[in-house]
């Protein structure tokens, strides 16, 4: 059994459930935090059927401990406000970011205002931030999947979101 | 506040926007597209440009996930990871 722990923000959540093998990632973890923000944010059928049944199983938490946040997220939404290289991040992602690092466990996001805040500031933040490929790679390799290429393709018709590989 | 300009971006940040830019521009339906009322085409031609889900969103005075879907049937990419072998 998995020992990993994972923050998750709306638009990871939004597009993972669209996914049809959506129900792998508890595979991956051993249960995730959210904040009540996200919960907010959800509102089609799909995800917020999808959302109950991992909260009401216990895979999702809601975070108890968010007004200890407030440092990380200032210092998080500070730094994206005044370097040009990353694009502004937003509470709700940045709270999701803030669990991670003080939690130490891993960020499952698309946000690349929180990808590049690692590139640049990996010294002070120290997470893991992984997106849908980095998720299906893991599952791939503990063997839940049993072909990356053919999975991604499925996650692609799924979600439409899309993989190119650099020239 | 510091807005994200592509002449400050790193090389390899420059190359995944414009990659993405291309990318979010070749799928999307133009057709569609031009036919939205002029403030929800500003967002959506903003995502198409500069990826910020979060800025377009709010652009579009929509919540989130209304969005995304709103982009879906426009057949825009929402996310887009390069891959680097």
């Amino acid at each position: 059994m998995t020992e990993l722990i994972a923050s998750i923000d709306t638009c990871f959540l939004i597009e993972w459930c669209r996914y049809r093998n959506r129900d792998l990632l508890v595979k991956a973890f051993k249960y995730a935090y959210v904040t009540e923000d996200v919960l907010v944010e959800v509102k089609s059928e799909k995800t917020l059927e999808f959302t109950s049944n991992l909260l009401s199983s216990g895979f999702l938490v809601i975070y108890p401990f968010r007004r200890e946040l407030e440092s990380i997220v200032r210092s998080i939404i500070d730094i994206s406000i005044n370097d040009s290289r990353i694009r502004v991040i937003d509470p709700p992602e940045a709270y999701a970011f803030a669990i991670g690092v003080r939690e130490k466990c891993i960020v499952l996001t698309e946000n690349k205002g929180i990808v590049r805040l690692v590139e640049f500031y990996g010294e002070k933040f120290p997470v893991k931030v992984w997106g849908a490929y980095e998720l299906l790679k893991f599952l791939y390799e503990r063997g839940y999947i049993r072909n990356l290429e053919d999975e991604l393709r499925n996650y692609t018709m799924d979600t439409h979101h899309m993989f190119p590989r650099s020239k | 506040m510091a807005y994200l300009r592509d002449d400050l971006l790193p090389k390899e940040q420059l190359e995944e926007l414009l990659i993405e830019r291309e990318i979010r521009s070749k799928y999307a339906d133009w057709e569609k597209i031009r036919k939205l009322p002029p403030l929800l085409r500003n967002a959506v031609e903003y995502f198409i440009k500069m990826g910020d889900l979060r800025m377009a969103q709010k652009l579009a005075r929509m919540d989130l996930e209304d969005f995304i879907e709103l982009l879906e049937e426009l057949n825009i990419p929402v996310f887009i990871t390069i891959i680097r072998d």
